[in-house]
């Protein structure tokens, strides 16, 4: 790998990781039976054959995004961290095995998601899991009907951030997974379907109700953001 | 193509509304977008739809990420702990305050079973606090079921679950759901009945016939399923 990588990956650990990278031998981002390869591909193959190193800055890599999109389904600090660390123990244990016909990413995404939405149902089945009981301090607030305040009532772009993040926890799990997976992540329509295992037509159908359903909670307050 | 077969033919508005998350993201037709424009055009309340639509994508894009913690070390002490059991204090609270009365003494039990060559639901006092994780990938079971034991220590299932490679969680009610093959899951019931019986204990239900199930383990009565 070559020094452009290095350069283009930021990671805490800094030293030790960047470090790792240089010392592979030159296989830069390009293309490899026509598909693009990334650094997260290339971590992917590298540590499939027991580079632990390479492991290590996957991780680094790909954590701050799984623990969100676990956090954002699950609506808990500690729930999401535990499976954070489960979706990284299942990928080293499934990498020898994972063929590379998707993205590492939406791999990843894939178990982060359906472990989320399993962890979901375990809590709700046992009573342990409240929507209202949420980890963000203001997500009662942020649960109020702003729809019908007038429009002359500008909110900060910061406040709607924050009043949209409430709505957003209280969309069904589904559709919150689409709209984190399509516009948090920023995923193709093609990705989505991998990592959902949906028809195309099912994740455009939901994830347009779903964005409906935000635009008509944030209501007027749009209109101020509107050039 | 006659004036009637146009109108009979030309998207509705609803219609066209639907497509508006796809016309944003530009994954339309060329024949969709064709008519999704038009409609644009012609109909004031329909962009005025599209435009808190974008407003809203905008304000999604701009969500920070929730920040997170650095799992590094501790995925890397999950793999080199056997069976992805990990001995240590849990790093959140919430859930290990309303476990940890059931989890003492696991540690102790389990280094006994493992100096008699075996395994022995055991409930001794008393160990350090212990984390149970999943220890393989277990996202879609085919069928679950409910076991209610009485007289044997569920937070030792957990363990010995654990320790044969299933997947274990613990509610914070206590109860353990073990997810994997069916028939490592049926040697680990055999295992539980068999100490149960030998102490007066009981384990009641049939396991599932299929290949990969979920077994919530409870010590209620009358489980909530």
């Amino acid at each position: 790998m070559g020094t452009s990588h290095a350069e283009a990956v930021s990671l805490p650990h800094g030293a030790s990781v960047l470090k790792t990278l240089h010392v592979f031998p030159a296989r830069p981002n390009g293309m490899v039976d026509g598909a693009a390869v990334g650094v997260e591909d290339t971590l992917a193959g590298r540590a499939a054959h027991g580079d632990m190193g390479a492991f290590d800055a996957l991780v680094t890599l790909l954590q701050g995004r799984v623990f969100g999109l676990a956090m954002r389904l699950l609506n808990d600090r500690g729930e999401a961290e535990d499976l954070a660390q489960e979706v990284f123990v299942a990928m080293y244990h499934h990498l020898p095995t994972f063929r590379g016909e998707s993205k590492v990413t939406t791999w990843v995404f894939t178990i982060t998601r359906n472990r989320a939405l399993n962890r979901l149902k375990f809590l709700r089945r046992r009573g342990a899991y409240n929507a209202t009981d949420l980890d963000a301090p203001h997500a009662a607030a942020a649960m109020e009907d702003h729809s019908q305040r007038p429009a002359h009532d500008q909110v900060q772009v910061a406040d709607l951030r924050q009043v949209l993040e409430g709505h957003l926890r209280a969309l069904p799990d589904e559709q919150r997974t689409l709209v984190v997976l399509r516009d948090l992540e920023e995923l193709s329509y093609e990705e989505i379907a991998e990592a959902t295992g949906l028809p195309m037509g099912t994740i455009k159908s939901r994830l347009h109700r779903a964005r409906t359903v935000l635009a008509q909670q944030l209501g007027p307050q749009l209109e101020t953001l509107q050039p | 193509m006659t004036r009637l077969e146009l109108i009979m033919t030309r998207m509705n508005k609803a219609e066209a509304s639907e497509l508006l998350s796809a016309h944003i993201d530009g994954d339309l037709t060329a024949a969709e977008q064709a008519e999704v424009d038009g409609w644009l055009a012609e109909d004031s309340e329909l962009a005025k739809e599209r435009s808190r639509l974008v407003a809203t994508i905008a304000l999604l894009q701009q969500l920070p990420p929730p920040p997170g913690p650095d799992v590094v070390a501790a995925v890397r002490q999950r793999l080199s702990s056997p069976a992805g059991v990990v001995v240590a204090p849990k790093a959140t609270p919430t859930r290990l305050s309303m476990w940890m009365p059931r989890l003492q003494g696991v540690a102790a039990g389990l280094a006994m079973a493992a100096g008699i060559g075996g395994i022995a639901l055991i409930s001794t006092q008393h160990a350090g606090p212990v984390q149970v994780t999943s220890a393989g990938v277990a996202d879609d079971m085919q069928a679950r079921t409910t076991l209610v034991v009485v007289g044997v220590d569920l937070a030792s299932i957990a363990h010995v679950a654990a320790a044969m490679n299933l997947s274990v969680e613990i509610a914070p009610s206590g109860e353990v759901a073990v997810r994997g093959a069916q028939r490592t899951i049926a040697q680990l019931v055999l295992q539980v009945k068999a100490d149960a019986a030998g102490r007066g204990a009981s384990v009641a239900g049939v396991l599932p016939q299929a290949d990969r199930i979920e077994v919530i383990f409870t010590d209620h009565a009358q489980p909530a399923d």
